[in-house]
């Protein structure tokens, strides 16, 4: 088996205890080596907060990364408008340059 | 006869082992990167609230280290003009490295005793680059599509 390129860690740090809650917070971490060198690229980022209560139930608050939505969502809007004015004032193909 | 020694010194030897200990320390610097405690601050007490920042951060390294190690052997010829005779040998190394740390603010965690909660943190200076990025593409392309036949 060979070395692997990325490696996606998830993992839960030091709980924090307020009143009767209990809070772990969640990371998520991709690492890319490169392999002819020493070093490589890590990427880490919260996910979520798992709230444990008094009784032992537990519930994950996802952590929205609401900069990275908004930046792909107005990304995505540019290309699209992009292609739409491409779309719309495409002029028609010159037939008679077409005979030629 | 003198015998001409050059070997390698201790402080040649010190010196790589240094920098590849360098290396090393800072190799285990950049995985503690991927922890939990890097994109989660520490708690900070506000009344009966605990509040605690979260990050997203992006690290980059690279390094690179070498090192060489070469002996031969020097044996009198008659014809040489040189008297000298012996052994030398030679030691080098070096490394060198870059890497940058990118981070920015996700959200902020509330936390009383009545609940939790997550306030996102939206970076308008991020969000503001890309708006103007995208109506960069679209006007650029409107331009293309209605101006008229370039005149020579």
């Amino acid at each position: 088996m060979g070395k692997k390129f990325i490696i996606q860690q998830t993992s839960a740090g030091e709980p924090v205890g307020i009143g009767n809650l209990t809070l772990y917070p969640v990371a998520r971490s991709y690492r890319i080596d490169v392999p002819a060198a020493r070093g490589g690229l890590i990427w880490n980022h919260p996910t979520a907060v798992i709230v444990e209560g008094p009784d032992g139930t537990r519930q994950a608050l996802a952590i929205v990364d609401q900069t990275r939505r908004l930046q792909i969502v107005i990304l995505i809007a540019g290309i699209v408008g992009t292609l739409l004015t491409w779309i719309i004032y495409r002029k028609p193909r010159n037939p008679a340059k077409k005979e030629q | 006869m003198e015998k001409i020694v050059k070997g390698p010194g201790n402080a040649d030897f010190v010196n790589l082992h240094q920098t590849l200990d360098d290396i090393n320390s800072t190799m285990e610097s950049f995985l503690e990167a991927a922890s939990v405690d890097k994109v989660f601050g520490k708690p900070v007490d506000v009344g009966e609230m605990k509040i605690i920042p979260t990050s997203e951060n992006l690290v980059i390294m690279g390094f690179g280290a070498g090192g060489g190690y070469g002996s031969a052997d020097f044996e009198k010829e008659e014809k040489d003009s040189d008297p000298g005779e012996g052994t030398g040998e030679g030691v080098g190394g070096g490394g060198g490295g870059g890497g940058r740390i990118l981070s920015r603010p996700v959200a902020i965690v509330i936390a009383s005793p009545e609940g939790v909660r997550v306030e996102p943190v939206a970076d308008r200076t991020k969000v503001i680059m890309a708006a103007i990025t995208a109506a960069g593409f679209v006007a650029g392309m409107f331009l293309r599509m209605t101006r008229g036949p370039k005149s020579i």
